[in-house]
């Protein structure tokens, strides 16, 4: 089943009177449970590409269907909405709220919604997420007292307490050492085979393109040859 | 939402350079306001203790009219109209005197004079105030508000004129006349009645204690001058008096025409002697000229009240209790439109009147008849009380509210009472009054038509100075918050700039735009609440010690007048601490509107731009 559908996108860039074409026409299917990446070189789109999926940007041309829905029929509110309920983002600067401490930044997505649990169940949702990507003796300690990797990791676990259907990760090592890329990708790995959430890296780190289960090679704004690996 | 709160409040403290800007801002711009309210509260409870212990009394009573008239001329000064006099003062002041909350009466009128000067160089305009020196010594303490610099007070029955400082020195330097007692001034006076002159003797100048006319022009002009000859220049000719003065004497002292009095031939000084000698050849003795400077109790314009219990609220009670005795509320009465059957009564006292036939025409033919009929009794009294009953049943039938009516009555009422016919016949508006309080029991009032005000409308507005003062504190006050404005606003957008990555990933992991409304709104209110109510309290802090220990006034200064005596002690009222804290509210949401606007449309996309 396809989570994400892309048909014929194209997205320019206004810079000034110039019109950047970041993307020329991407026709991709992102099928549920997917452990996969988007590579190529600088400037050649991923981000745009991301952001499309993410529902952050939109389109200049063509459809995005994003867990059934048209994205460019949506207004914000439900726009924003369709993102608090399908998507997380794990940000390449982590951009985490350097105000509240690691607890609540796992917590902080669960607060923008309804809630679905009682409050008890939320609190020990939030504990199991944070316990999994071990960070339970930190809880209490803001984002500028941890290591980049340990921030990635609250990144992580900010992205998939709502138990989203897809995950994107900007370059997610792009500010982490090898050491803890692979760490840090590997528990992802282990979160994809055992919640099946579907993960969406872009990347020109070979180490995560060796490791994922599917590569889209992008080149100048085009899916240059898709292919799973 | 709690979290947006914990946000908010952590965010004060982790942007301290922003929040020490907007807040230190909030708390001077408080801290002033607090300051200059009470400042302000208490310099025009100074002046207005100051005004109505020298010049107006708390309660000031005038006729019902349409003009708002002050001491010192009309509120928008358009001009010489003078203020008719009180209707059935006799009465009127018997209850006043009788009155438990009421200390003292006493009765002026004013209106401007020309100061003769001569033929050479333009007349000099003065007010004058015709008081009557018995209540009014005792009214004003005079001992104590003015000051007499040469010579005296009026006496009782005397006539004289006692002259203001500004009005000697004024005659002095630029008329190069000195004015002391015992010399006189030739007096002018206009009025619909014609044009008047009389040689008054100056008793004494003076000055006045605590008021100090800087800033009203007429203050500083006021002269007091005897009723009689007031009403004399003035045209106010008595209609109570039981023996009119001889004919010969109305057309010598109330000359209409001018050329009698300016033949060419004639110059002013002549003309004068000439009046008082033909007065002394043709009363023989001083007898009857005695009769004629007789004070009476009628013809006045105002009756100033000073309360045993001077504070506001009893000042606000007592006026309504005496609006409500004198059965006429102005502003309802203006407000309703609703008609009295005594002004009807007053009005139709003759079916020969045009607005009588103009009632008339508004009745039904059923009505009519029975008016006709009634024209036919010969008992003027019994021909009232029908009239009455007729108008009665027909502004029943139009509920009271009929408009066209009611300005057809009233406005007659008004041009017949007060313009066109001052010698109204106030023997059958008695007996017209006597037949309604039949009818109608409610009605029983002695004076008809009177307006009870406050020491301000006595004063007028121009001359309460917290007007000017408050105009300029607060073209200052918005100046101050305009700048404070755009610096909070300035900072705000700056810091929301700044955050412009965090804004952007709240939005994008699902954030509404609302969040981010209430976030940075919130955060605004709190630095404002926070440091607005550090800045109040410093303020009150600063006004409870200053009202302690007073800050005294000089002799003399402007400052005593503000104080309405020797030192202001500025105290805290509760409306202030409220305005305060309402503009406090008001300066956040206003300043953080803009700011927040523009964090609402930071679009999710720029999570990703985050350095
Ligand atoms: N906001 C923008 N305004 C104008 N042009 C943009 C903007 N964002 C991206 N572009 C342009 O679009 C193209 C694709 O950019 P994008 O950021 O998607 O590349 P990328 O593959 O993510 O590169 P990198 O690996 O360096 O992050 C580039 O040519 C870039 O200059
Ligand atoms: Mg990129």
């Amino acid at each position: 089943m396809n989570v994400i559908k892309l048909e014929k996108v194209k997205k320019d860039y206004l810079l000034g009177k110039v019109t950047v074409p970041a993307l020329r026409g991407v026709d991709l299917n992102i099928e549920m449970g997917d452990f996969m990446s988007i590579a190529g070189p600088s400037g050649s789109g991923k981000t745009t590409l991301l952001n499309l999926i993410g529902c952050i940007d939109k389109s200049t041309e063509g459809n995005i269907i994003v867990d059934g829905h048209n994205i460019n029929e949506l207004n914000d509110y439900d726009l924003t909405a369709l993102r608090h309920r399908t998507v997380g983002f794990i940000f390449q600067t982590f951009n985490l709220i350097p105000v509240l401490n690691i607890y609540e930044n796992v917590e902080f997505p669960l607060l923008l919604g309804k809630m679905k649990q009682t409050k008890k169940e939320q609190n020990e949702w939030i504990n199991h997420i944070i316990e999994a990507v071990g960070l339970s003796d930190r809880k209490k300690h803001r984002p500028n007292e941890l290591s980049g990797g340990q921030r990635q990791r609250v990144a992580i676990a900010r992205a998939l307490v709502t138990q989203p259907k897809i995950v994107l990760a900007d370059e997610p090592t792009a500010n982490l050492d090898s050491a803890t890329s692979e760490i840090i990708i590997d528990l992802m790995q282990k979160i994809n085979e055992n919640e099946k959430t579907t993960f969406v890296f872009s990347t020109h780190d070979p180490m995560i393109v060796n490791m994922v289960s599917k590569v889209i090679p992008l080149h100048d704004g085009l899916i240059a040859n898709p292919s799973g690996v | 939402m709690p979290v947006l709160l914990k946000i908010a409040i952590r965010n004060v403290f982790a942007h301290k350079i922003k929040t020490l800007i907007v807040g230190s801002l909030i708390f001077i711009g408080l801290f002033l306001m607090v300051l200059g309210n009470s400042f302000l509260d208490s310099t025009s409870k100074g002046i207005q203790r100051a005004y109505s212990n020298s010049v107006t009394g708390e309660i000031a009573i005038l006729k019902n009219i349409d003009f708002d008239y002050s001491l010192f001329g009309t509120w928008n000064n358009i001009g010489n109209l003078s203020v008719p006099v009180l209707p059935d003062l006799k009465d009127t002041l018997t209850f006043l005197k009788n009155h438990q909350d009421i200390e003292v009466v006493t009765p002026v009128s004013s209106n401007m004079l020309m100061v003769n000067t001569g033929e050479s160089s333009p007349d000099f305009w003065i007010m004058g105030m015709a008081v009557d020196p018995e209540s009014y010594r005792s009214f004003f303490d005079i001992e104590d508000t003015l000051i007499l610099l040469e010579g005296r007070f009026l006496n009782p029955g005397e006539e004289g004129i006692v002259v203001s400082s500004f009005v000697a020195e004024y005659l002095l330097d630029y008329k190069g006349i000195e004015v002391h007692p015992g010399d006189s001034l030739l007096l002018n006076g206009y009025s619909a009645n014609g044009f008047r002159i009389r040689e008054v003797p100056v008793r004494g100048i003076f000055e006045y204690q605590y008021v100090k006319g800087d800033i009203y022009p007429m203050l500083p002009r006021t002269c007091f001058i005897d009723q009689q000859n007031f009403n004399v220049l003035n045209g106010i000719v008595s209609k109570q008096d039981d023996t009119p003065p001889p004919q010969e004497i109305e057309d010598l002292l109330f000359n209409d025409s001018m050329e009698d009095l300016f033949s060419e031939t004639i110059e002013i000084g002549t003309a004068v002697n000439q009046i008082e000698t033909d007065l002394e050849s043709l009363l023989g003795d001083m007898s009857v000229r005695h009769e004629l400077s007789r004070v009476d109790n009628s013809d006045w314009q105002w009756l100033l009240l000073s309360l045993k219990n001077k504070d506001d609220a009893s000042v606000k009670a007592i006026r309504a209790d005496l609006e409500e005795y004198f059965n006429i509320s102005y502003s309802s009465f203006r407000e309703k439109n609703i008609l009295r059957p005594v002004q009807i009564a007053e009005t139709m006292v003759s079916p020969q009147d045009p607005e009588f036939s103009y009632i008339s025409s508004l009745l039904t033919e059923k009505e009519k008849k029975s008016l006709a009929s009634s024209l036919l009794v010969s008992d003027k009294s019994a021909l009232t009380t029908q009239i009455v009953s007729i108008l009665t049943s027909f502004l029943e039938r139009e509920e009271l509210y009929n408009e066209e009516a009611f300005r057809g009555i009233y406005f007659s009422s008004i041009t017949k009472n007060l313009l066109h016919k001052p010698q109204k016949d106030y023997e059958l508006i008695r007996r017209n009054r006597l037949i309604l309080e039949e009818i109608y029991p409610f009605s029983l009032s002695p004076g008809p038509d009177y307006m009870v005000s406050e020491w301000w409308h006595a004063a007028s507005p121009m001359s309460t100075t917290t007007v000017a003062i408050k105009a300029v504190m607060n073209f200052a006050l918005i100046i101050i918050f305009i700048v404070v404005i755009i610096i909070i606003m300035n900072t705000l957008i700056i810091s929301v700039m700044e955050r412009t990555g965090e804004i952007g990933t709240m939005r994008a992991i699902g954030g509404q735009k609302r969040f981010i409304f209430y976030l940075f709104t919130l955060e605004t209110m709190t630095i404002s609440l926070i440091f607005g109510t550090l800045g109040m309290l410093a303020g009150a802090f600063v006004i409870t010690i200053l009202g302690r220990m007073g800050i005294p006034a000089p002799d003399g200064s402007i400052l005593q007048m503000i104080a309405g005596g020797n030192s202001i002690h500025p105290e805290l009222s509760t409306w202030t601490i409220s305005f305060s804290f309402f503009f406090m509210l008001f300066v956040g949401i206003f300043s953080s509107l803009y700011p927040v606007i523009y964090a609402m449309k930071i679009q999710p996309v720029e999570a990703m731009r985050q350095e």
